[in-house]
């Protein structure tokens, strides 16, 4: 597989995107990358069955309540910061920060207690002050704006770096995205098959330069009486194929094209295959619901005819600028439940070895508050979960000393704290554990080249 | 499978060649996109008067009807073209909206519907009095005569959002929220924005309202919630842009206009707004009251008396904190790119999704200036936007003598204009609400169609905003339903972008919601309504009352050709049509409702009705 046509089909495509917005400084990692195919074929982890979930808080969770610190002088100066909004000491569910201590540093918020105990039972991990980075950032580099990230503190240009991963172009595919076409290449089983699912929109986290994710809802893919009457589906079919000049009229035409025949292939399936859970096993909440359809799709594997499977969910309303305390409970609540029950789900069909999840979100808000709430930050703390994961640790750094000043190289104001560990890291290791080869990573990560030896968190063995 | 879909090429190897060929053609010349509409002479002028007062009303109105596309042609006729359109838009903006409170207030009334703000049930209709709020919406977008005004609103709801759940006092702050926008319709940016700023749903929505100047010292700040959307979203946008196009550094990247210290010295601005207290025991963080004029109240002493520097000017300190907002929306109207930022915004909301350069050019200039001296003026921008030649003359509309009939006369309706430099570019997708609104209209829809249903007349299209998922005041978040500048990243449109002048496509982003196309959609909506009976799945909409005029001899033809002229302004694909007769047409040529229904089906399914060019 070293031909010179796959090559230049392959690089096209990932230029295609990456390179479209004319985002310089990404171009010289993509213009040297070595032969993919190659890399790809001879990755043996490409074998067996994995799947990648990402839960996506809308909105900017606050993410340092939902991990806060818990050792007594860091929890005080952390009080100290909010204090009102912050938790009580006694109200965190203690965790410690690596596997081997008996110490707690951290601790969960209220509404997550049972995500602490499953941490500390070693399924799952954090992420400390992660976030969108265009590479390592000083507080100086922050200063005179050098290679920062496109509209920070903004919620929708840092949802998409967040799916991107790659923070100075907006325009850029999604590193889902790009990833599955990367590894559908050599995947023939799965050729026809849709490896990206999301629930809910057309985040851009799923779009690769050829593919996009393909939308189903709790109930499963959304294909309605009115397509079973061959005259009018073959009629529905050919408005599809007209040729158009209107470069609007070719998109939605494109967007469209197959849809039809994607989502009967998919019911089809779905009916094909038993529901191992039943009824109770996930709570009937928006993002619990997501989650069973999440886990219904996954042992749905077979019939799917996939070995490679990727989805996002999402829970909204996080941006609590107000009233954070009251209105922030509710929403951990559901996504403890929905985690939690998706984490058992795994297990209950084995496999919980197969299926990493974790959290992103827009940003981590101020540590420093307005009153009752907080304003959008920068980094923040997310959970990865999954047998595979090294739990029951924390990566990166995590800020401790949170009182105004407390911790000066990373603090741009009012507690916005630059991340020190950056989303790129984290996507390196899953696109890692999925099965993209070392030599393929720029791919996924276009800016992998300024972490140097630092590029990897750890996550997986 | 009882008919070939391509009927004019009856093999596979004449499909193939055909295929070929018009590859050739198209590669030769630009492509034909356009329908053929084949009348008699003495006709042919009528046609095309039509086909230019339905291609303005589809993008000046909630939907072009029969009968406000012949009136409006008629003009046409009697006056040219431009001075129609013209004398439409006077028309309509001396008129006045309806307040969508006082509707709904009449509405109940005549339902006898408990009058309450909570979810209280009518014993036999099944209906709540807050379910009028979308009733009331509906009612006006689909039969007020002023359908500008109404266009207006909902493209303003759509760029300046609220959401339901902020509804402080129930479902009547929605209806005030809207009727703030509508009252705005026709005013000016910097009143808009006041008005905004002052709303109480708003400060709901984006936490102004009771956000407190804070003590620094203690670690305590404004609140920056409305201070960055306002300027984010509703006025400046966060890249620079000059003359029309944004910014770019040495790297291709788009310069942006302010930063976050700008933000923090902005959201000093917006605080101290609270309720009026409702009695004497109240303060600032719990006040209640409602003041006369429906706006939230400035307590002074927790307005921050700082000085405020942003976008490179200073507030003074310990000035009022309404003077400080006057002044900040004076900046922000004023400021360099709002003229660009929120005109394209609006252009966006009626013509097209991406404007060429010299059309924003023109749209900017009158927003700078309505020819009076005056900026920001909403009357004079709309005006601009709908009468720009880009947009008028976007069609080229010819006759020649139709060779397969020399009685006749062929229209042909060119949508590709290459004089314009972003000719394949312009248009829009009907946002889904537009589309069933475009529908409903087209199709007649009325009030006595629900009579002896245990309605008392009235469209109410219950839970039609989850349906076809862009729900009335129920935006997705501050950005509403899309972000402005939302663009595919893979297919035909990503090829063509660039940094500093992008193709960006709002609709599209909704698209893969609703992932099969809007027609289920409709059908789920009017089967409650039992304009269609769904009992089986040959009737799709066989109950539409606008469909009762087709049915008979020939009338698919019929039907085509005229939702051809009032829907698609005569832009609907030859093999389109020829596809649909062919699959579904009887041979007996006696058309009945379900036939003419799956047509119908398919034809809002097409790219052809989603986007207007």
């Amino acid at each position: 597989m070293t031909d010179s046509t796959n090559f230049s089909k392959n690089r096209r495509h990932f230029l295609g995107d990456c390179g479209k917005m004319a985002s310089l400084a990404i171009l010289p990692s993509l213009l040297t990358f070595k032969n993919l195919n190659a890399a790809v074929a001879n990755n043996s982890n490409i074998d067996g069955y994995k799947a990648l979930v990402c839960v996506f808080l809308a909105g900017g969770n606050d993410s340092f309540n939902m991990i806060a610190p818990y050792s007594t002088a860091n929890h005080r100066n952390y009080m100290q910061a909010r204090p009102v909004v912050g938790i009580p000491q006694n109200e965190l569910t203690p965790i410690p920060t690596n596997n081997s201590s008996s110490m707690s540093h951290l601790g969960f918020h209220p509404s997550m207690g049972q995500m602490g105990r499953m941490y500390r039972s070693g399924d799952a991990a954090i992420i400390a002050n992660i976030g969108t980075l265009v590479r390592p950032t000083t507080i100086n580099a922050y200063r005179s704006k050098n290679s920062l990230p496109t509209g920070l503190f903004s919620h929708r240009e840092q949802q998409l770096s967040w799916q991107t991963s790659v923070a100075d172009n907006t325009a850029a595919s999604g590193w889902i995205g790009r990833m599955s076409e990367l590894l559908n290449d050599v995947d023939t089983t799965g050729a026809d098959t849709s490896l990206m699912f999301s629930l809910g929109g057309s985040p851009r986290i799923m779009t690769g330069s050829n593919s996009s994710g393909f939308a189903i809802s709790t109930d499963g893919a959304n294909v309605l009486d009115l397509y079973s009457d061959t005259s009018v589906r073959d009629a529905y079919n050919a408005t599809l194929n007209e040729r158009y000049t209107s470069l609007l009229k070719q998109q939605y035409t494109h967007d469209y094209k197959g849809i039809i025949d994607k989502a009967e292939f998919y019911n089809n399936a779905m009916a094909a295959s038993n529901d191992p859970f039943g009824p109770t096993a996930f709570p009937n909440t928006g993002l619990g619901n997501q989650l069973r359809q999440v886990a219904l799709t996954i042992a749905a594997k077979d019939s799917l005819n996939a070995k490679r499977q990727s989805f996002i969910v999402s829970q909204g309303g996080y941006d609590f600028h107000q009233n954070l305390t009251a209105r922030q409970a509710p929403l951990l609540t559901e996504l403890n439940d929905a985690l939690i029950a998706f984490n058992n789900a795994m297990k209950t069909i084995g496999m919980h070895d197969n299926v990493v999840s974790y959290t992103a979100s827009d940003f981590g808000r101020t540590v420093l508050g307005n009153g009752t709430g907080s304003d959008h930050g920068w980094g923040g703390n997310s959970i990865v979960m999954g047998g595979a994961v090294k739990g029951a640790n924390t990566y990166g750094t995590y800020p401790f000393n949170m009182t105004d000043g407390g911790s000066p190289n990373i603090d741009i104001g009012r507690g916005r704290y630059i991340p020190t560990t950056s989303v790129d890291q984290l996507h390196a290791d899953l696109a890692h554990w999925y099965g993209v080869g070392n030599s393929d990573i720029s791919l996924i990560v276009p800016h992998e080249s300024e972490y140097g030896g630092n590029l990897r968190v750890g996550l997986f063995d | 499978m009882r008919m070939a879909l391509v009927a004019h090429f009856s093999t596979t190897i004449g499909r193939y060649l055909a295929t070929a060929l018009l590859i050739i053609i198209a590669a030769l010349h630009s492509f034909p996109a356009s329908a053929d509409i084949s009348v008699r002479h003495a006709d042919a002028d009528k046609y095309i008067r039509l086909i230019q007062a339905s291609h303005f009303l589809s993008q000046a109105t909630m939907g072009p009807t029969v009968a406000t596309t012949t009136a409006l042609a008629a003009r046409i006729g009697a006056i040219g073209r431009d001075e129609a359109f013209n004398e439409w838009i006077n028309n309509q903006l001396n008129k006045t909206l309806q307040p969508s409170l006082i509707k709904a207030d009449a509405m109940i009334a005549r339902d006898g519907v408990e009058r309450s703000t909570s979810h209280i049930n009518h014993p036999t209709l099944n209906l709540s009095t807050r379910y009028y709020r979308e009733f009331a919406w509906w009612d006006q977008a689909l039969f007020s005569g002023s359908q500008l005004g109404e266009r207006m609103a909902w493209a303003l709801y759509q760029i300046i959002p609220a959401h339901d759940r902020d509804a402080t006092r129930g479902w009547e702050d929605n209806l005030k929220y809207m009727d703030l926008l509508r009252k705005n319709a026709f005013t000016t940016h910097r009143k808009l924005l006041e008005d905004v700023t002052y709303s109480p749903m708003m400060g709901k929505f984006l936490s102004s309202l009771k956000n407190d100047k804070g003590d620094e010292s203690l670690g305590i700040f404004p609140d920056e919630n409305f201070a960055r959307e306002v300027m984010q979203l509703f006025s400046i946008g966060i890249y620079d842009i000059n003359d029309a196009t944004f910014v770019t550094d040495g790297n291709g990247n788009r310069v942006e206009s302010y930063t976050n210290t700008d933000i923090t010295q902005i959201a000093r601005v917006f605080t101290g707004l609270s309720n009026p207290p409702a009695n004497a025991n109240q303060t600032f963080f719990n006040a209640s009251g409602t003041s006369a004029n429906g706006r939230m109240l400035m307590w002074e002493e927790h307005h921050h008396q700082g000085t405020k520097t942003f976008l490179g000017q200073t507030i003074p300190a310990n000035q009022s904190g309404d003077q400080d907002i006057s002044d900040t929306l004076d900046i922000l109207t004023n400021y360099k790119t709002a003229p660009y930022f929120f005109s394209n915004l609006l252009i966006q909301r009626f013509t097209t999704s991406t404007a060429n350069i010299n059309y924003l050019r023109r749209v900017a200039a009158v927003y700078k200036d309505n020819g009076q001296g005056l900026r920001g003026d909403l009357k004079a921008v709309i005006r601009a936007i709908l009468m720009d030649p880009t947009i008028r003359d976007a069609f080229k509309i010819e006759k020649t003598i139709d060779p397969s009939d020399n009685s006749k006369t062929l229209i042909t309706v060119d949508v590709n204009i290459e004089r314009y430099a972003n000719h394949d570019k312009q248009g829009r997708l009907r946002e889904p609400m537009l589309q069933l609104a475009n529908f409903l209209r087209f199709f007649d829809v009325d009030a006595k169609e629900h009579e002896g249903n245990g309605h008392q007349g009235d469209f109410k299209p219950l839970w039609s905003q989850m349906t076809v998922g862009q729900g009335i005041r129920q935006p997705i978040s501050v950005f509403g339903y899309y972000s402005a500048d939302y663009l595919p990243i893979n297919g035909p449109v990503a090829n063509k972008t660039r940094a500093h002048r992008p193709v960006v496509l709002p609709e599209f982003e909704l698209l893969p919601t609703f992932a099969v196309p809007l027609n289920e959609k409709i059908e789920e909506i009017t089967a409650r309504q039992s304009i269609i009976q769904r009992h089986t799945t040959n009737s799709v909409f066989t109950k539409l009352p606008g469909l009762a005029r087709y049915v008979g001899n020939n009338s698919l033809a019929q039907l085509i050709q005229d939702l051809n002229i009032y829907l698609f302004s005569g832009t609907m694909s030859k093999s389109l049509q020829d596809e649909l007769l062919v699959a579904l047409d009887d041979t007996s040529g006696a058309n009945d409702r379900i036939r003419l229904s799956k047509a119908v089906a398919v034809l809002l399914s097409s790219a052809d009705f989603a986007v207007t060019n």
